[in-house]
């Protein structure tokens, strides 16, 4: 499908792709301070796949541009990117992917009525949880925390109880 | 997948990552994640009560027509951010103009309003009811309002106008009508001379039997018309639909069915109609309107089947004796046997069948030419069997309308009289 120079991007359509922009300047940023510039290079490249695709409306590209965000942002602790840069590019993938799905949502319905409210709304809920995920994340940086084995196995059993849930779940099917 | 469950992943993927790698950095991005989780909990609807209401322009419709659907949402719980809403539309309704989904923010005490139009096909269909969802501004938690407003469309097979049947029944009813009742009476008909008596019209009398005759006068008379008892019987066998395209033979099929009902009852005559091939679906004899309504509501659920599959379990004592059948089959090897016992019996049969021979595709080359060649000379000797015992039979090639085929085999003799006159 070609971009049509009549086509009109709505807000969310534009901040969605502002949020894809953010989220690859800050892990390209944040790699290449690190020294890891070959690094960089695929995460630009694949971001800007994300927002070609995005455009094109294709319905997987956002939770594909949002898993690959996670992955690159939690490597980049492993590889001494700071974090404010990992934060700062998990903060926006997750607000590109949530305005995609919105675009997704309103472009199932056949008709909506109150778009405008519903968008406004949408926006301020968002930007309530980048604050708040931002400010709690830089604060969770400030603290050191130690994992002691005890705490560690348990929480190994709770995320293997949480195994055990996902997969009942998975095999009983979802209903909306 | 939805939204909640990609999330509730993630944040387990990095916790597993961060207790592998033992480190605390991995688990701070799981927080943007949770609090994206919590504020959509937050802000989660508490419940949702709904009522829903669908109004359509009828709900017993012709095929082909367009119907409006419009339903009505009111919110009788808190208001809710999102609500979806959603008419599930049943299998066999063509939606052609506006959308069954709607979503909006809809007030506390609100009511929102969604239409559509749909064009049916024949059929009985039946809509599950409309589906509301309430949830909140992220589109991550939602409450089901249930479904409500179920409701059922009775979409009736097209019926065609048809020229007067020619048919004569062995036995009538008392009433005026149409066919021919082999007794003298007011009719149009010339039935025979009889002996002039006081009140007899002038116009009437044979002048030149009575100059034959100087001691006595001789009118003419004439055949009354009566109404009569027509048994009406589609065949539903899956197994004589055996043609590339089984379903418009079919639906052709229900639409002769359905046309002849109507002339006939518009005829005045009592007519019934009988199911054949499935289980056994009867629609008792009457007259006029209502009659009429019953037999396109059974003819509008007709459906295919194979569990009788031969003419001879016809169950024959549903039909008075001497009354007129119309049996409307594309018809099979081994029908013809029952037929003439039908007949031999008394009952006076025409067969309307569409020919499923004019329904095969012409594939080109000599084999096909061949085979369409041999299907229509066995089916040109079944017909002509029944001919041969007294069945009036109708072939008809269902790219030509009905009303034209009928009146081209059966309607002769109306013609020819009102040549004579």
């Amino acid at each position: 499908m070609r971009v049509s120079e009549g086509r009109h991007f709505s807000w969310s359509e534009r901040l969605s792709l502002a949020g894809i922009a953010g989220a690859v300047l800050a892990l390209a940023l944040g790699y290449g301070g690190s020294l890891h510039w070959i690094a960089a290079l695929p995460i630009v490249v694949l971001g800007g796949v994300w927002g070609w695709q995005q455009i094109r409306r294709q319905a997987l590209a956002s939770t594909a541009g949002l898993v690959l965000a996670v992955c690159a942002a939690a490597a980049g602790f492993w590889a001494g990117v700071p974090a404010g840069w990992l934060l700062g590019a998990m903060v926006a993938a997750l607000s590109a992917w949530d305005l995609d799905q919105f675009e997704q949502h309103l472009r199932q319905a056949g008709q909506v009525q109150g778009r405008a409210e519903m968008e406004r709304r949408h926006l301020l809920r968002l930007a309530l949880v980048d604050v708040l995920g931002i400010l709690l994340g830089m604060m969770a940086l400030q603290v050191p925390v130690q994992i002691s084995f005890p705490a560690a196995l348990l929480l190994a059993a709770a995320l293997a109880l949480g195994a055990g849930e996902l997969i009942l779940y998975l095999r009983q099917g979802h209903k909306e | 997948m939805r939204k909640v469950t990609l999330i509730g992943f993630l944040i387990y993927a990095l916790l597993v990552a961060g207790l592998i790698a033992i480190d605390g950095g991995t688990l701070v991005l799981a927080i943007p994640l949770l609090v994206y989780l919590a504020v959509g909990a937050l802000w989660g609807p508490a419940a949702a009560r709904v009522r829903a209401v669908r109004t359509m322009t009828s709900d017993h419709a012709a095929e082909g027509s367009l119907i409006q659907v419009q339903v009505a949402v009111t919110n009788e719980g808190p208001a809710g951010e999102e609500v979806w809403i959603e008419d599930t539309v049943p299998e066999g309704l063509e939606i052609v103009q506006g959308s069954p989904r709607l979503l909006l923010p809809l007030p506390a005490g609100a009511t929102a309003e969604l239409a559509y139009d749909v064009r049916a096909r024949r059929g009985a269909h039946a809509f599950p009811g409309v589906r509301v969802k309430v949830g909140e501004a992220l589109d991550l938690f939602h409450v089901p309002a249930g479904e409500q407003a179920p409701q059922e469309l009775h979409v009736a097979p097209r019926v065609q106008r048809l020229r007067r049947l020619s048919l004569r029944p062995q036995r009538t009813l008392a009433n005026t009508g149409l066919f021919p009742a082999r007794r003298g009476g007011a009719g149009i008909e010339f039935y025979g001379v009889r002996e002039y008596q006081p009140g007899d019209p002038l116009r009437w009398v044979e002048w030149r039997a009575s100059a034959r005759h100087p001691d006595s006068m001789y009118t003419v008379e004439f055949e009354q018309e009566c109404t009569a008892e027509v048994g009406l019987i589609l065949d539903v066998r899956e197994r004589v639909y055996d043609s590339a395209d089984r379903r418009a033979l079919f639906e052709h099929a229900i639409q002769a069915a359905a046309s002849l009902a109507d002339t006939l009852l518009n005829e005045g005559n009592r007519v019934g109609l009988l199911l054949f091939g499935s289980l056994l679906n009867w629609t008792f004899p009457g007259y006029g309107r209502v009659q009429r309504e019953r037999i396109l509501q059974a003819l509008s659920e007709a459906a295919l089947g194979g569990f009788l599959d031969q003419l001879e379990h016809l169950p024959t004592r549903l039909f008075p004796a001497h009354s007129q059948i119309v049996l409307v089959s594309p018809l099979s090897r081994g029908d013809q046997h029952m037929l003439t016992t039908m007949r031999a019996y008394g009952y006076p049969i025409l067969v309307v069948s569409p020919n499923p021979v004019s329904l095969e595709p012409r594939a080109g080359g000599r084999w096909s030419e061949l085979a369409v060649r041999i299907a229509q000379l066995e089916r040109a000797l079944l017909l002509r069997k029944l001919l041969a015992a007294g069945v009036q039979v109708l072939d008809w090639s269902v790219a030509q309308p009905l009303d034209h085929a009928i009146h081209a085999h059966l309607g002769r003799r109306a013609l020819l009289f009102r040549g004579r006159r």
